[in-house]
């Protein structure tokens, strides 16, 4: 057993989120990822360090920040309003200590398994009567492997169902252990994409061991019925035919019943601009592509298809 | 799908202004003049009688169920007994052009009208309050710090006891009059006052018949005259209907119908009344569907359905023309004509049947603010129904209200006192979320009156003084700044407050003994149970159960601000109770970093945080233990609630910055909902949040409206999670919710104001951002998205 650390970094625990696995649910984001997929949409979420991220929305152009920064970090600048100087801006988050209206917050909150069962075991009654639970998602939840180990024991004592989501990038055995445990009841598996080359040039890592993963996963028929595959789609990058025919080959050959399609959505652009990273956008599948991809999966396949966060 | 009949029928309601005639103030001022010297409750009558003896016979085309309170279509009357004929011809011009809830008024009424009001000068019950009442309740009034029911109309609310009606008909409650006028020989005024309401109860009966009659005539007429042979047979069927009740009990479910309306249209001429319901009306209807639609097939359930959206749509036809300062806070002719459906038998098995569904279907075909539909849910209440009720919500409907048998039955025991598990189980609701006991015999009066909690933290902070106006208008509680700590504060907070509600009171126990010497409503009296049995009308406590309502608004402000105080002044000492005073008194001007400190470091009601909760539960608890003991002029009890309708708006438009963050003038959170804006957490905290206040012990309920964004609640998923939060919201106490499937509108309004949405979470698979924090062009992306999902 592994030293597991006492508390992690969590950006946020979202209750009410219904898009994640079955029925009500609270979503605990896990901070820190391996992989850095350009089109991640929790961008704030891939740094396992605490981050300084900025909400200039919220900022009401105080200047209390400035005069708190020790190392003369921020600015105010005429057009673009408060400014980050990355380069010299340590997190020591002083400046947010005192940001009441919340335009410089620190990205991740360090919690317990305790603290975060405490907040999440509150709609315990909203997931008996929908079928729901909790997701552990992040990041990656495999870089708090241990952690999680343990989160999804101890909501198994309060009754609580697990739903993982996960890119399948970390430790097999990690992986496995967790998979197979009763109170979890879904596992939603990116499939990012099955061309290696893509898979290195879009998320900085080869899909060798995801792949590795997966086929170990399925080839125990209980954690196979707990497999939905996630495919987010990207025009032009992992929506060709190729690329979805060969992920077609392989989930026929394993045996995957359930697939989400995610579309791609621009929604985590202003969060990467807000943590300091560059921003870089990609376009959905034109709407027919989708719909074809969509069939080929329901009709040729015949799996339980579904299209999420359609914006 | 809306038969051609309905369809035309709905469009011409939505086509048509609502308008105000003279025909009414006419006849009551010539009977009036005719009348005066009876005993009140036989001049009364006999007023009202007059009325229906000569009002205009209006059947429509198309109709099935016929009366109308006037003699247009969509028409309102005006009320002088009750209100004020100075602001009537002040306003008159007003009227057809305000923003709110306009009415048409033709030139030959208009005059008309102005010629008849000089009658009527400084004789209106409303006229009569100003003398009457203490002047301090009269400026607290003008300011809007508490306001006091019955000024200008009736206690209203009533509920007929249904299921008597349809079974003895109005002439079996005349017989009943008679024979309690028979056995009496009054030795003291009482016993005299029995036999003139019992008398009055007669002569007013006598009215609504010949006006049914009258309606059969006219029925007939048409009918001679009618060249299409289908209609011709319909206006004999209504004839014919007319003829039979209200005098009679009804034999077929069409004039079931038409009894109800009968009944429910006569509120509406005696007197400006509101929030009448429509009470258990498929437990009372229930005989008369299943004989005509189950048993002997009569009618197939499609025909009834059509005679019962024309019975919806009647409902649609009444108003309560109300001042300008009453038609913002009571904003879009609501009128609170509840229908109850479902929930459990008197003896605790479940009531729900066809009818049930039938009338959430009749709903959700026309999509009309009119009637209102109640949901009563308990364990056994069939999913189907629960579920038909969930896919209204998730199309946006806000209708049904959902109504939690587990709270309401326990409210009932309590406010009823001595009323029997039955009569509590057959529960229905008296004004707009207000369980009463006895389906039909409670006369709950709800409106007694409102407190503005906005201005109780202003008097706190100030010992008294209205910042306002520089004037003492509440008590002198002590000086803020030399407060220890919290309790002080809070102690100083329940002072004020509990002393407002004792002015309700004193002004209420004065403005009921008014209206018990000069308004005792006859016919509503005599069909609540209890009146003719008594001998006494609503107004003089004849009701089984007689209960006044006192209301409250900014609940959440007044818990955030007690929770604000106690963080920033009293634990970190952020601030001093003198800075924050300054603070307030200024409008946070220049120290908008003090109020996004209040605003976003002390803990906020609405999120399922146990502290800021519980100050919200102990200061509720504080005002329901204190004034539900307290007894009205009739001998009723009060009874407290969380509702604000939309009197949060006005009463926060006179309310300055509070130490919430709150900025002087804006609106006070909804009714039970935590502040606008201030939701953090997700529909979920939310619920958990209102439903730990322990409602069963505020005996008017607790009104709560819940919103979802669409993307969270489609398809069959969606419909799963809108029940699931329901039932988890009923099992842990609440008693009534109302779910808003967010629209676009409110998300443009939140690109606009970002602070008062803070809490409008946008959720797309794994992803978590909230939208007023979004890029403008993320949120036009989602503002398309949702337009897009609700006209799917």
């Amino acid at each position: 057993m592994h030293n597991t650390p006492e508390r992690i970094l969590v950006g946020s625990l979202q209750k009410f989120s219904v898009e994640d696995g079955p029925g009500i649910r609270t979503t605990i984001f896990m901070k820190g990822c391996p992989l850095n997929c350009k089109w991640c949409h929790n961008p704030e979420l891939i740094d396992p360090q605490q981050q300084l991220i900025q909400s200039p929305g919220n900022c009401i152009g105080c200047g209390w920040c400035i005069e708190a920064c020790e190392k003369g970090a921020l600015a105010m600048k005429q057009e673009e309003g408060l400014v980050i100087d990355r380069t010299k801006c340590d997190v020591c988050l002083a400046c947010a200590k005192g940001c009441y209206a919340k335009a410089l917050r620190p990205v991740g909150k360090e919690m317990t398994i305790d603290e975060i069962l405490r907040i999440a075991g509150q709609d315990k009654g909203f997931y008996d009567k929908t079928g729901g639970g909790i997701t552990v998602s992040g990041g990656e939840i495999l870089m708090h492997a241990d952690f999680v180990n343990q989160l999804i024991e101890q909501a198994g004592r309060m009754g609580i169902h697990v739903c993982l989501d996960t890119s399948g990038f970390g430790d097999s055995q990690a992986l496995m252990e967790m998979a197979l445990r009763e109170n979890v009841t879904h596992i939603l598996y990116d499939m990012k994409s099955i061309d290696d080359k893509v898979h290195k040039a879009y998320t900085g890592v080869s899909n060798q061991r995801i792949l590795d993963n997966l086929n170990m996963l399925a080839a125990d028929a209980a954690v196979l019925d707990k497999l939905i595959m996630r495919m987010p789609l990207i025009r032009d990058v992992n929506d060709s035919d190729s690329i979805i025919k060969r992920t077609g080959a392989l989930y026929r050959e394993i045996g995957i019943k359930r697939v989400n399609l995610l579309p791609y959505h621009n929604l985590g652009i202003g969060k990467k601009r807000n943590v300091g990273g560059i921003e870089e956008e990609f376009q959905p599948p034109a709407e027919n592509r989708l719909a074809e991809i969509e069939r080929y999966f329901k009709e040729e396949l015949e799996l339980d298809v579904e299209i999420l966060g359609n914006v | 799908m809306l038969t051609p009949r309905v369809s035309n029928m709905r469009e011409k309601l939505f086509n048509t202004i609502p308008s105000i005639t003279a025909e009414r103030l006419v006849l009551a001022t010539e009977a009036y003049q005719k009348f005066a010297g009876d005993a009140v409750p036989i001049f009364r009558a006999r007023v009202v009688k007059h009325i229906m003896e000569n009002m205009t016979t209006l059947i429509l085309d198309d109709e099935l169920i016929v009366g109308t309170v006037t003699n247009a279509y969509r028409g309102a009357t005006l009320h002088p007994e009750f209100q004020s004929s100075s602001w009537y011809i002040s306003d008159i011009d007003d009227f057809s052009t305000r923003d709110k809830d306009p009415y048409y008024i033709s030139p030959e009424d208009k005059e008309t009208i102005l010629e008849t009001l000089k009658y009527w000068e400084g004789k209106s019950m409303e006229d009569l309050a100003q003398t009457a009442l203490p002047q301090h309740i009269r400026e607290l009034e003008k300011d809007d710090i508490i306001c006091v029911g019955l000024e200008n109309g009736v206690s209203g609310e009533t509920v007929c006891d249904h299921e008597k009606i349809l079974t003895v008909g109005i002439r079996g409650y005349m017989e009943e009059c008679q024979r309690n006028i028979d056995n009496a020989l009054p030795q003291t005024m009482e016993e005299q006052a029995k036999v003139d309401f019992w008398k009055a109860c007669i002569i007013q009966s006598e009215g609504l018949i010949a006006y049914a009659h009258r309606m059969a005539d006219e029925a007939e007429r048409m009918a001679a005259e009618c060249t299409d042979e289908g209609r011709k047979q319909e206006l004999l069927v209504i004839a014919q209907n007319c003829r039979v009740v209200p005098e009679n009990p009804p034999q077929t479910f069409q004039q079931a119908l038409q009894m109800v309306w009968f009944v429910h249209v006569s509120f509406y001429i005696e007197v400006c009344t509101t929030a009448c319901g429509f009470g258990r009306f498929d437990q009372y209807m229930w005989p008369f569907y299943k004989k005509d639609v189950i048993d002997e097939k009569n009618l197939t359930r499609e025909e009834a359905l059509e005679m019962l959206e024309c019975f919806y749509l009647k409902s649609c036809e009444v108003y309560e023309v109300r001042d300008n300062w009453y038609a913002t806070a009571f904003a879009g002719y609501p009128m609170w004509q509840i229908l109850v459906v479902g929930g459990q038998t008197r003896d605790g098995k479940d009531a729900s049947n066809d009818l049930s569904l039938l009338c959430l279907e009749a709903a959700d075909d026309l999509q009309t603010t009119q009637p209102v539909l109640a949901l009563r849910v308990w364990e056994e209440t069939p999913e189907k129904l629960i579920q038909f009720g969930c896919k209204m919500i998730q199309e946006g409907q806000a209708n049904p209200g959902f109504f939690n048998d587990n709270a309401a039955i326990p409210i009932c025991l309590g406010k009823g006192r001595g009323s029997t598990i039955e009569e509590a189980r057959d529960w229905t609701i008296v004004g707009c979320i207000q369980p009463g006991p006895g389906g039909g015999g409670t006369d709950g009066s709800p409106d007694a009156g409102y407190v503005n909690m906005g201005k109780m933290i202003e008097f706190v902070l100030h010992n008294g003084i209205d910042p306002a106006t520089g004037k003492l208008m509440g008590i002198e509680t002590g000086e803020p700044r030399n407060f220890k700590n919290i309790e002080e504060f809070k102690d100083a907070l329940k002072k004020q407050i509990l002393h407002h509600y004792d002015l309700i009171r004193t002004g209420y126990n004065l403005m009921q003994s008014i209206h018990m010497n000069r308004f005792p409503v006859i016919f509503a009296s005599m069909v609540t149970r209890g009146c003719v049995e008594s001998g006494k009308s609503v107004q003089h406590g004849g009701a089984k159960y007689s209960t006044a309502g006192l209301y409250i608004t900014g609940a959440a402000n007044l818990a955030d601000t007690i929770a604000a105080v106690e963080k920033c002044v009293f634990e970190d000492q952020d601030l001093t109770m003198d800075e924050l005073i300054q603070a307030c008194d200024t409008n946070f001007e220049g120290q908008e970093r003090i109020r996004q400190m209040l605003l976003n470091k002390p803990e906020k009601f609405g999120n399922n945080l146990e502290h800021v909760d519980h100050i919200y539960m102990e200061m509720m608890h504080y005002i329901a233990d204190h004034t539900q003991n307290w007894r009205d002029a009739r001998g009723g009890y009060y009874s407290f609630g969380i509702d604000s309708q939309t009197m949060n708006i006005p009463h926060g438009l006179v309310t300055g910055a509070l130490p919430d963050g709150r900025l002087a003038g804006e609106p006070f959170c909804d009714a039970a909902s935590p502040m606008m804006g201030r939701d953090l957490n997700g529909p979920t905290a939310t619920v958990k949040s209102v439903a730990a206040m322990r409602q069963e012990s505020l005996h008017e309920g607790a009104l709560f409206n819940l919103r979802f964004d669409p993307q969270g609640v489609q398809d069959k998923k969606g419909r799963d999670i809108i029940e699931g939060v329901i039932k988890t919201f009923f099992e842990d106490g609440g008693e009534h919710i109302q779910i808003n499937v967010v629209d676009n509108e409110t998300l443009k309004k939140a690109q606009k104001t970002p602070e008062n949405y803070k809490g409008l979470m946008v959720r797309v698979a794994g992803y978590m951002a909230y939208f007023t924090e979004l890029d403008k062009s993320a949120q036009d992306t989602i503002i398309y998205r949702t337009a897009h999902l609700s006209q799917g």
